[in-house]
Formats: structure tokens, sequence, C-alpha cells
């Protein structure tokens, strides 16, 4: 055992002596500070886009000009859009707070065709409990606004506790209607709208209300872009609503996306930080390539294969060698990232906790570790790369071969995979190995072939592992040098 | 041509027996049978392309064995690798060294995957091959000659009974030949170890070689030491060249039994029979030479060249064999 040991550390010493090593050391070093560099980059832009929008956000919406607009066009149901912006201009009510779209709600109005073509345009409100509402927008009570609001809908048909929700809840815990577009921004306020949006969702069984699509989509609810299944929308709500009611900012799962998660912020940083392990597989292909290919190259292997060692002691602790190489190298991408991203993007998020809802249950795990678990999980494409290069540099012996097909396959493998699935639907590729590195995307459910489990990714991947250690086993241990 | 009674007490260090090889349709090897023992130093002795580096790439576990049987130090190759390996130290072809590492960092790769290997050991076999200079030297900076050194430091490194080393004088200059000729003669002699040699020079053979083994297209010829070849040049004559100031005047006294050859003006060139005794031909040539009053400066053996011609013509032999 300390023989084979000592094997190892003579693999380590050979690899780490090489200026190509030292070169990938570098390059990895430069690749986590450029994601650092990226992020930087992209918050100051998002800051001032952000900007932007609160600009346009709180220009004055002149409700004169749209009366007169409306008198023009004369469309159905116009005199109950210039009743409601009379409404808006004699209270002078700021288009920013929640009283205007409360008013908004309020003069909602619903249109109907007869036979004859004739319309008909009524109030979805009574009258009586207009009025009463009316008053309620016009003294900025936002709590009895609430109580009248939860009563009057009550009593339309149809109307069930998910539409009314909001009010409840609000008057429950004391939560105020916005007034401002900070305060829309509020990550209390965007989990309520995430809430109600699904919640009313379910309760209408149409895509979006006309009053949701003027709320600004939150940077704190994730996956707005995305179309969501019914499973991952409830459990967004789950999640919500365990955050509101623990009184919860930071949820460490809405950065798991990385920058596609529409924030930066420690954590969305920390994650995206792993999307370098494809650079490493990439990195740990040139190792593994040369590990094996250049001793035979170089001549070298004569004077390897001398000594009183098995043939196949020496292949495994190049292979052994290799791979814990490329764990060392992402080990030392997790400490790093996590650092950099301490320094430029501060502390304050540290001890947020990964909140997530599975199996009906809501989990809360440590935010580090849920980092370690999606590092581990992109490892495997490491550990893939590394024994597909190794058994191609055990059958062609050269390395500059060795390391070009196995790039060639890893760059192109997963293009042909999502060529053959998604252009021509071909279904088995599920079975090939291309189809199953990205064992975080299957993890998070998002693979693009249906019912794919980790079980099976992994599996596939173990039976592609095997056959590639056996072909470089079977070609060293045999081959004539 | 007997070497039972020079090899009667020593230990067998390599026993091959019967080895065949093929490689592609070549048959390359045939019915190979060697024995080498310790305290001495084995010419492995054979024209290019005769299958040299092919056996000793067998023994040292390169190559498989078609059949045939191999023993290193007692340990057969195929039941007992690990053993038998641990007994053997070798350069094959060219001594091929990690060029980004030194010249220490290397032995220490080699002092790992082998037992009994000390720091002191390694600077021991260091002084031995005269590197001790540039032994912290990146191996990218050495010469060939500095090369083949390191690669014998490395052969020896674990005290094998057996080292093999394929065409070492390869690149070396006439005194790193030399000086690499007395590393391993006293290896052989003082530390008892048996030294197996390959080469297509028979006159490098000579100086270095207690015995050699001829091999040719894949056969071995025979086994024979240093001084049965010289014997063994029975049916040839010995060659002297003689410098006088006349070779006209020595010709027309010389015996014509000597075949004398005019080489130029003042030397000429005659063969004395082997079955004769070769001292009293040489006297009585200079005998004859004085009395009739001519001036004889220096009197030449040629051997050398025989030897060579013994080993062209022993494996030109060969050649006529197996085809």
């Amino acid at each position: 055992m300390t023989k084979f040991l000592k094997l190892i550390q003579n693999e380590y010493i050979k690899t780490l002596k090489k200026t190509s090593t030292k070169v990938i050391f570098v390059l990895i070093f430069l690749s986590v500070f450029a994601i650092i560099g990226i992020a930087k980059w992209a918050e100051y832009e998002m800051q001032y886009y952000q900007d932007e929008y609160m600009d346009y956000m709180t220009d004055e919406i002149d409700y004169q000009a749209r009366i007169d607009e409306l008198n023009e066009t004369k469309e159905p149901g116009y005199q109950f859009d210039i009743e409601k912006l009379e409404f808006l201009n004699n209270n002078k009510i700021d288009s920013k707070s929640w009283r205007f779209l409360a008013t908004e709600q309020l003069f909602e109005y619903e249109t109907s065709y007869d036979e004859n073509e004739n319309v008909t345009v009524e109030y979805v409100y009574p009258e009586a409990e207009r009025k009463m509402l009316e008053k309620f927008i016009v003294n900025n009570d936002w709590k009895n606004f609430c109580k009248s609001m939860v009563a009057v809908m009550k009593m339309i048909p149809g109307v069930t506790e998910d539409n009314y929700w909001e009010y409840e809840y609000r008057i429950k815990n004391d939560i105020p209607l916005p007034y401002s577009v900070e305060e829309q921004l509020d990550w209390r306020n965007q989990l309520i709208y995430e809430v109600k949006d699904y919640k009313e969702n379910i309760a209408n069984q149409q895509p979006t209300s006309s009053l949701q699509e003027m709320l600004p989509s939150g940077s704190a609810t994730s996956d707005s872009g995305k179309e969501e299944t019914p499973i991952s929308a409830e459990a967004n709500m789950k999640v919500a609503l365990y955050r509101l009611e623990n009184n919860i900012e930071v949820n460490v799962a809405d950065n798991k996306e990385g920058f596609e998660a529409l924030d930066v912020n420690f954590w969305s940083v920390c994650f995206a930080s792993n999307s370098l392990i494809k650079i490493v597989g990439m990195l740990i292909i040139v190792i593994t390539g040369g590990a094996l290919a250049n001793e035979f190259s170089s001549g070298t292997i004569k004077f390897l294969l001398i000594n009183p060692v098995k043939r196949w002691k020496i292949l495994l602790s190049k292979y052994i060698m290799s791979i814990t190489f490329g764990y060392i190298i992402i080990f030392t991408m997790y400490i790093l990232s996590i650092l950099l991203s301490m320094l430029f993007f501060g502390t304050d998020m540290i001890s947020a906790e990964y909140i997530s809802y599975i199996d009906g249950k809501i989990v809360v795990t440590n935010g580090f570790f849920e980092l370690f678990k999606t590092y581990m999980l992109s490892s495997i494409n490491v550990v893939v790369m590394a024994t597909l290069a190794f058994s191609i540099s055990s059958l062609v012996r050269s390395a500059s071969l060795a390391i070009g097909i196995s790039l060639f396959s890893l760059l192109s493998g997963n293009v042909i995979i999502s060529i053959l699935k998604e252009g021509l639907a071909i279904d088995w590729t599920r079975y090939l190995l291309f189809a199953n590195t990205d064992l975080a995307k299957i993890a998070s459910g998002n693979s693009i072939y249906t019912n794919h489990s980790l079980t099976f990714a992994i599996g596939v991947i173990a039976v592609h592992l095997i056959v590639f250690f056996l072909i470089a086993w079977d070609g060293f241990t045999r081959r004539e040098i | 041509m007997n070497t039972e009674n020079n090899t009667n007490n020593k230990k067998i260090a390599l026993k091959i027996e019967k080895l065949n090889k093929t490689l592609g349709k070549r048959h390359i090897l045939h019915d190979i049978d060697i024995e080498a023992y310790e305290g001495e130093v084995f010419g492995f002795l054979g024209p290019n392309g005769a299958g040299k580096t092919t056996t000793i790439k067998i023994i040292v576990g390169l190559l498989s064995l078609d059949s045939g049987d191999i023993s290193i130090g007692g340990y057969n190759i195929n039941k007992n690798f690990e053993k038998a390996l641990a007994g053997i130290g070798g350069i094959v072809e060219n001594p091929e060294m990690y060029k980004h590492l030194t010249g220490r960092e290397n032995l220490m790769q080699y002092a790992r995957m082998r037992d009994g290997v000390t720091k002191e050991r390694i600077d021991e076999v260091v002084e031995l091959v005269g590197l001790t200079k540039r032994i912290d030297e990146k191996i990218k900076r050495y010469s060939l000659g500095m090369r083949q050194r390191l690669g014998v430091a490395q052969a020896i490194l674990h005290r094998p009974k057996l080292l093999i080393l394929d065409e070492p004088t390869n690149g070396l200059d006439p005194s790193g030949i030399k000086e690499l000729r007395d590393i391993l003669k006293k290896l052989a002699h003082e530390e008892n170890i048996c030294v197996m040699v390959s080469s297509h020079l028979m006159s490098e053979m000579e100086l270095m070689c207690d015995r050699v083994g001829i091999i040719a297209n894949g056969s071995i010829i025979g086994t024979y030491t240093i001084e049965e070849m010289i014997n063994s040049n029975s049916n040839s004559n010995t060659e002297y060249v003689l410098e006088v100031d006349s070779t006209e005047k020595a010709l027309s006294v010389i015996d014509d039994k000597y075949s004398p050859q005019i080489i130029d003006d003042t030397h000429f060139s005659l063969s004395i029979k082997s079955d004769e005794n070769q001292k009293e031909g040489i006297y009585a040539v200079n005998k004859t030479l004085i009395n009739s009053d001519i001036k004889l400066y220096t009197v030449t053996h040629k051997d050398n060249k025989s030897l060579e011609e013994v080993f062209i013509e022993l494996t030109e032999l060969g050649g006529k064999q197996i085809d």
C-alpha cells in the first residue's frame, strides 16, 4: 500500500513540475477572478437598468391627456375608463401608490356582446360597494380598504378565498399596501405578489390577470421568465409563504441559477462560479492525456515499466492522480470563489439558508452545503472527461491526439445530443453519455428529457466509465512497448 | 568451445530457455538460450536487427514472450513478475528521462518504485557515475553522455543482481566509453553482479566483456569467452605488419610460407599460421631479416581486425543457417 501511495506521489511530482500544469493553475485562478469581474460589471449594469426602470415608473401619468384620447376613440366602455381617470385626476392619486392599483381594480368592468352585436358594459363591483371603497382610497386608509374589499369580494359569485388572500394576509400581519415603487420592490411585497399570483392563477384558471401584468416583475421573485410546471409553481408559493411567516429575506435557492437568477449577490456569484467546472473538465483532459500519453511519446514508458511494479498499478496510480487532481482544483475553486465573493459582494448574506419544497415538505439546508452539492454534481463531468482522455491516450499513445479527441467529444457531445433530442426528437439518446453529464441540471429537473432521474443519469455514466476504464486497462496492460 | 570450466561455481543471474517471439508476421526470435552469471560482464553481440533489443525488452518485461522461460535470480518472469523485476536494472534503447525534472528528481522517481533505496544510496550512485556536480540540473540541459550516465545510475540504484544495458556506449565520447567500461567492470568484478551489455561492435565487447553471446537473425550462434574467440581463429592466420628500411630487400629473404605482402616502401605484412608457434615464427623472421642486414624498426600484431572478422564470419554463417 505504501508502495502504491509512492507511485501516486511520483505521478503528482511529474505532473506538478510540468509547465502546462502551472499554466492550468494560473488559468483556473484567472477564470475565478473573471467570474467575479463579470459579476461586478453585471451588478453595475443592473443598477443602471434599475435606475432607468425607477425613472420610468415614477413618471407621472397625465390623466387628462388619456381622457382626451379616449374621447377621440370611443372604444366600448370608454365612459367607464374616463370615469376612473377622472377619479384619479380629481383625487390627485399618485400612479406609484397602492391607491392607483386599487382604483384600477375597483373600476374594473366587463364587456359582453349579445346576438345582435350590441355591447353591454358593466362594472364588476356593485355601485354601493364601489362608493364605499372609493372613500377609503380617497382617505388613504389601506386597512379598511382591505377589510371592505374582502367583504365585497366574498359577495361576488365565483370568487374564492384565493382571490382575496392578499388583503386578509395584509390585515392579519399588518403589512401595508405599498405607497411607492421602492415599497413594491420590497422583498415582503414581492413574496406576497408571488403567492397571490399563484393563488389567483389557480382560482381563475387563467395565465395572468391584468392587474398582475402592471406590477413590476420583481427581483426577488425568480423564474419570472420561465414557464413553470404546476408542481414547481406550488413549491415556489409554499417557499414564499414559509419565508413570509418566518421573516426570511434571503433564500439561497433563489440564486442557484447563478447569473440567470437575475440578481447579483454573494450567493448568485458563488453559484455562477460552478459553471467554471466545465473549464476544469477541459484542463483535466490536458493533464490526464499527458500523464499517460507523454510517457509513450517521450520514451520514458520503458523506464517506468522496467520497475518491479505491475502495470495495472502504474495505470491505476495515474488514474487516481488525475481524478484527485481534478478534485483538488474543484475544492480550490470552491474556497476561492467563496472568499472572493465575500470580498467583493459582502458578507451580510452568508448566514442565509437554502429553502426548498421537496415531497410536500419545506426543507431548510445550509447554503454552503447546497453550493458544495452543486459543485460535486458538476464535478462528475470532470471525472467523465478524465476517464475519456485516459482511455483514449492509452489507445492512441499520443498526448496531442488524446487531448484533441477528448476535447472534441467534450465540445461536440452536448451539441450533438441536443440536436438529436431537440431537433430530431430521438429519445433513446438519453442512454448516451453526454445526455447525462450535466447532473446539476438533471437534479434540478431541467433536463431536456422527460422523467430523467438522477439515478438513471448516474447509472448511464457509471456504465460508460467502466467501459472507458476497461479499454484503458486492456490497452495498457497488454501493450507491447 | 566450452564455458563450463570458467563459470562452474558461479550463480546463474539470468537464464533464458527456448525463447520464441513473433511480432506481427515476423518470427523475430528462435529458441534463444542464454545463461549469464553473477560477477561477469556478458556481451550480447549481434548485427543491427538481429533481435538484441527484442530479447532485452522481453527480459525486462516490456514485451511478452510467445514461448520459453526466463528466470532472473531464480524467479520466473511470468510467475513472479515483481520479484523477478526487482533483481533487474537496465537501460533499454536510449536513456529517456523526464526532461522537466532534475537528475536527482528522476532518480527519486525510480527510488520510490524500488525497495531499499536510501538518499545516501542515491548520492553514492551519482558519485559513481560522476554526476555529483550536475545532478540538480534539469535533464533538458544534459548532454547525451550525461543522460547515459544517469541511465546507468538509475539502473544500479537498487543494487540489482542483473544489470542490462542496451548499447550503452551509444553517443559517448572515447573517454566516456572508457569510464563506463571501468564502471561496468568494477560492478561485475567487485560487486559481483551480472552485467549484460548488448552491442553490434566486437571491438567494444572485447575490451569490456568476459563472455559474449552472439546472436544473428534471431538465433544464438554461440557463447564464447574472449580467449576462445581469439583462439577460435583456427583457420585464419595471425597477421603482423613489419617496418623495415626496404621492403624490396626484405621480401627477397622472407620465406614464402609467410605469404608476405608489400604495403608501401617501408611496410609489409606477413602471416604466421596459427598451428605454428607464433613466437618462434616471428623470431625466425626477425633473425632472417637481421642476418640479411635489413633494418627492422617495428613489428605490429594485427589481431583486432581478425576478431572483428570472426564476428562477421560467425554472424553471416548464422544468417545462412536461418534462411
